[in-house]
């Protein structure tokens, strides 16, 4: 397979976006049909940013989002969009930092990104749910109101603990599919060399 | 019937769309909302075939929201039921106004967000999304069941399952690339963008009644709600 063109790649980056966004969605639905007690919501953004840069990471991930409220499959998801863009930002400066190419160092920015991503949903949480999502994370809300903590606190708290688990794992299986793609079909598309330094690290 | 209510006019889903969001916010009474809830939104569903998605958003988004609501608000905090049960009201007749903001058929996508001034590279990624999402959440379930199949999950406790996500995910996106590739060459060739920007609107085949039916309503709960 030749590298694509550079009006091919304009037209490349229209397609891969649509499916970029549709792989995101699918992911929800394999985890959902696997019954997982985790969202594994941000993996299609974060191959996306690694893959394609932060802007592609970005409107995938926002959009991704945009279309689960589109499908009805979540009403509210378009509200956390802001969280997605975030990630995705993140990712991409961590990605150019070298922070994935070691196991530990990648354990690391999976608790930094998060601990971002509970701060950013923070507000969508206290002021559209009042705490009360609808997850696992809103027994850890309860409890720590029952123990006599403000909601606002409550909340921050059980995001710092559920949020940084959730992403640590989606970056752990973002890095493994990126480094198990096809190197020819990676080559082809993408003249990235963090993929490629990716691709050589242990 | 299913010709007569075809759909919401994009102008008039907008317009119901900013009445129902800010009656809803300022809606401080569980009879209103279930009442708009009941004779506005409900029969839009039913009318239009689409009382089990809704019904499913019921089940599996808004019944864990009210038990996490009956668990941080009474069992924790010491409110009441009516409270309870009026903050879920108003959250689901909320995304209910969403969801029915949201709910067009394929057939009008193009027309729809030609209509709300989408244009250009977005709209081509909006389209694009609505035409691939189907195939490749197809793709996902296939390769779920053939990893079933060939014996890779044996046992279904939650670190086989999660062990086998990044092994479903690498031919997803493989596909999704090669995907990408040929769909890029084949809309280069047709020169999609162009095609898109000629494209002829056609006259929406709108209902009135409906459409004077769901603004009528959502503007008196909107003046009752203030």
């Amino acid at each position: 397979m030749n590298a694509i063109s550079k009006t091919q790649q304009n037209f490349f980056k229209l397609t891969l976006i649509p499916l970029s966004i549709a792989v995101n969605i699918g992911i929800g639905l394999i985890v959902k049909s696997l019954n997982l007690p985790i969202y594994l919501d941000s993996i299609g953004t974060i191959i996306s940013t690694i893959l394609f840069g932060w802007q592609i990471g970005l409107i995938t991930g926002v959009l991704s989002f945009v279309f689960t409220t589109i499908l009805s499959l979540n009403p509210f998801a378009i509200f956390f969009s802001g969280t997605q863009a975030a990630i995705a930002i993140l990712i991409y400066i961590l990605a150019h930092k070298g922070w994935f190419k070691k196991t530990y160092s990648t354990i690391f920015s999976g608790i930094i990104v998060g601990a971002i991503a509970a701060i950013v949903s923070m507000p969508v949480i206290y002021y559209l749910f009042g705490g009360a999502t609808g997850n696992g994370a809103s027994i850890i809300v309860a409890y720590f109101i029952n123990k006599g903590l403000s909601p606002v606190n409550s909340i921050v708290i059980s995001g710092f603990i559920v949020e940084p688990i959730d992403k640590t794992i989606q970056i752990l299986i973002a890095i493994y599919v990126v480094k198990n793609l096809p190197t020819k079909l990676v080559t082809t598309i993408s003249n990235n060399d963090l993929i490629k330094r990716l691709k050589s690290a242990k | 019937m299913k010709d007569v209510f075809y759909s919401i006019h994009p102008y008039t889903r907008i317009c119901f769309l900013a009445l129902g969001i800010t009656g809803t916010i300022f809606a401080n009474r569980i009879t209103i909302l279930s009442l708009y809830w009941l004779f506005t939104l409900i029969p839009f569903f039913v009318i239009n075939r689409k009382l089990v998605s809704h019904i499913k958003v019921l089940l599996f988004v808004f019944l864990p929201i009210y038990l996490s609501y009956i668990l941080i608000y009474v069992w924790a905090s010491k409110f009441g039921f009516d409270y309870v049960s009026f903050r879920v009201a108003k959250l689901m007749v909320f995304a209910t106004v969403i969801q029915i903001f949201f709910s067009f058929k394929s057939n009008e996508q193009i027309d729809t967000f030609l209509k709300w001034k989408f244009k250009g590279n977005l709209l081509l990624v909006i389209l694009g999304t609505f035409s691939v999402i189907d195939d490749i959440v197809k793709q996902s379930d296939k390769i779920v069941t053939a990893r079933y199949a060939r014996g890779f999950i044996k046992d279904r406790n939650i670190y086989n399952t999660i062990k086998q996500i990044p092994q479903t995910l690498v031919p997803l996106f493989a596909i999704a690339i090669r995907t990408s590739i040929e769909r890029s060459d084949s809309w280069e060739r047709k020169d999609m963008l162009s095609l898109l920007s000629n494209w002829e609107q056609k006259r929406y085949r709108t209902h009135y009644l409906s459409d004077i039916w769901i603004l009528i309503t959502t503007t008196l709960y909107l003046v009752i709600s203030l």
